[in-house]
């Protein structure tokens, strides 16, 4: 009974239970905000430049009356920001709808469950280390060292964490929650040790990465997290129908076809690379794997294969926004972006905490 | 061609569940499994579908069971499990369409709307596709999942070849009406070719439908072959633990029998 009061309320039945075509609107509709709140936030911060006259000149319609500090603020402040957080965003966003589908449960986030902390663990090792014990590796990779690091530590803390709360297919709420909590508490006592031996501007470096904020976005960190993004983003369309059937549980999964142990692991590696690149340039920013796949299910609906892109989307429009507002609500200082994401995404969480009450058992 | 169980001996947490089952089930026949609660009829049958390690091997069609890739196995067999619990609200379209897309040969948009509307009349849920599966009776989504099961595995026979239909009691959770008519569609589908292999607990059913019976009793068989030398009062009597007289009426007692049943 429980669940019927759970489920019921939001939705009437519909006509005959297929939303591709709605999902298939939705998302040119999400594409089309998306865009326009990019080009949108590229106009707004604290100065007064102009978006609008900087992209005419891209497109090669500019009338030549351009000023070059308009144009220094734009593409060298502005552009890198809105595109970080594009990307960062997609990639939460995406991330969370994954894990929510590997675990079959809709309460899986990588900040909440874990993965987010491995990761931003070994992104302070790579800060405070990298010049000396892990000196060869930080020079190995370049620019890459920090995602690269990001990336292993959320592999390891997503298979951790699978390997804890998994049995039999079966994953327990409780145990997963739990488990993320010790991981992350575990993390975060790590993390304590580094920054207690950081030197000085190390120090100064960890306390601007570890507020989750898009503030210190500049073209070289969007070259080093693009690529990495963009892979992982490209690669989820292939398991968008097996995460579907994995909704039916791992065997029924598995007698439709779906080879699930290997699936797992390739999901499990996109969600490390979704959620290591995006922590290693803006921090934990929680709360967008939650609330963005959530509002598209009770949209489009659960179907994988449009949820995944829908997410992509939505998470890149929610976080430019936020970062929009994030450096303009208190200007000329800057809100860290990774508040605005919890003010709006903890009372979510709770919210479907309590729709779901009688359909978990914790 | 059939599907062929050779010495499976099945381990779980250190008790043996299942002890040297060797049976055959043949394409064009219901053979239904039967045996009292823990006699290891599930287990039997998880190791039938590939679902659970055993030793010994299974084949279908005369090739190893793990000689098979994922796809192909696939599209040669579906099983139709006890239970299943949804995390997401999928509507009914939605998961009876997860039947279709995982067929080899995926069907394009028009003619998979009407396969699934096809499946969904068939197990009696027409007008269902809109519903959300999570709002639905258990009786109501064991159907559904057996709309998505067909689906899966159509036509009874491809390329001259059975294909396979796996029921872990299919009929369990449903009022007698549409226990008829599901095990109408598993006969219809032995009928037309393919081979059909059911779990079921009810023996009046399993009497009626069943082409062969095997009989589990303790992780061993206790007896198999057409249902008239396998029902036996002394077999019966043994493998369920109490005195069952087949085909006499107890005195007394009212009784409901789905011989008489007709839809």
């Amino acid at each position: 009974m429980l669940m019927r009061t759970a489920t019921t309320g939001l939705r009437a039945p519909l006509a005959d239970g297929d939303r591709a075509v709605l999902a298939r609107i939705v998302i040119c509709c999400l594409a089309a905000t998306l865009a326009v709140t990019a080009i949108l936030s590229l106009g707004w911060g604290a100065s007064d430049a102009s978006a609008f006259e900087v992209v005419m000149h891209w497109v090669g319609l500019g009338d030549g009356t351009l000023a070059p500090r308009d144009r220094l603020i734009v593409e060298t402040i502005r552009l890198p920001r809105v595109t970080l957080g594009g990307l960062v965003g997609a990639g939460l966003a995406v991330a969370g709808a994954i894990l929510q589908g590997l675990f079959r449960n809709p309460l899986a986030d990588p900040a909440l469950i874990g993965v987010t902390a491995g990761a931003g663990l070994c992104a302070v090792s790579m800060i405070v280390l990298g010049g000396t014990v892990l000196a060869a590796v930080a020079g190995l990779l370049g620019i890459y060292a920090l995602p690269v690091a990001a990336f292993i530590g959320g592999l390891a803390a997503s298979f951790a964490l699978y390997r804890i709360a998994t049995r039999r297919g079966q994953t327990s709420v409780a145990t997963m929650l739990l488990a993320g909590i010790a991981l992350t508490a575990f993390a975060n006592a790590i993390m304590g040790v580094l920054i207690f031996i950081a030197s000085d501007a190390q120090l100064r470096d960890l306390i601007f990465w570890g507020l989750g904020s898009l503030a210190g976005a500049t073209t070289t960190k969007v070259m080093a997290t693009a690529p990495i993004i963009l892979v992982s983003l490209a690669a989820t369309p292939f398991l968008a129908r097996s995460l579907n059937a994995l909704a039916l549980g791992e065997a029924a999964a598995n007698h439709l076809g779906i080879p699930v142990q290997r699936m797992k692991s390739v999901a499990l590696v996109c969600v490390a690379a979704l959620t290591g690149a995006s922590v290693a340039v803006s921090g934990g920013i929680g709360f967008v794997g939650i609330v963005v796949p959530h509002l598209l299910r009770l949209v489009i609906g659960p179907d994988h294969r449009y949820l995944l892109p829908a997410s992509a989307l939505l998470g890149g429009t929610f976080l430019i926004a936020a970062d929009a507002i994030s450096r303009t609500v208190v200007a000329p200082a800057e809100l860290p972006i990774g508040i605005i994401t919890a003010l709006v995404g903890a009372p979510f969480f709770i919210w479907v905490l309590l729709r779901r009450r009688g359909l978990i058992d914790l | 061609m059939n599907v062929r169980a050779h010495d499976i001996s099945v381990r779980l947490a250190g008790r043996l569940i299942l002890c040297g089952i060797d049976f055959t089930a043949r394409a064009g026949e219901v053979t239904i499994i039967i045996g009292p609660n823990g006699s290891g009829k599930t287990t039997l049958m998880r190791a039938l579908t590939g679902e659970l390690a055993c030793s010994g091997n299974v084949s279908i069609n005369g090739r190893w069971l793990r000689h098979y890739r994922h796809a192909d196995l696939a599209a040669l067999r579906a099983v139709l499990p006890q239970e299943t619990t949804l995390a997401f609200p999928f509507t009914v379209r939605e998961i009876v369409q997860m039947g279709i897309s995982s067929a080899s040969h995926a069907a394009g948009g028009r003619r998979a709307r009407e396969r699934i509307d096809e499946a969904l009349s068939r197990v009696d849920l027409a007008g269902f596709a809109g519903r959300f599966y999570q709002e639905l009776s258990g009786g109501e989504r064991q159907r559904v999942q057996l709309a998505r099961v067909l689906c899966q595995i159509w036509e009874p026979q491809i390329a001259g070849k059975p294909r396979w239909l796996f029921l872990d009691e299919p009929v369990s959770s449903l009022d007698i009406r549409h226990q008829i008519a599901i095990m109408d569609i598993a006969r219809d589908y032995a009928a037309a070719g393919g081979g059909v292999i059911a779990v079921m607990h009810d023996l009046n059913l399993s009497v009626m439908y069943a082409d062969a019976i095997v009989a589990i009793s303790g992780g061993q068989i206790a007896a198999a072959g057409p249902p008239a030398d396998v029902l036996t009062e002394a077999l019966l009597s043994d493998v369920f633990g109490c005195a069952l007289k087949p085909g006499q009426t107890p005195a007394d007692r009212m009784f409901v029998l789905p011989h008489s049943a007709r839809i």
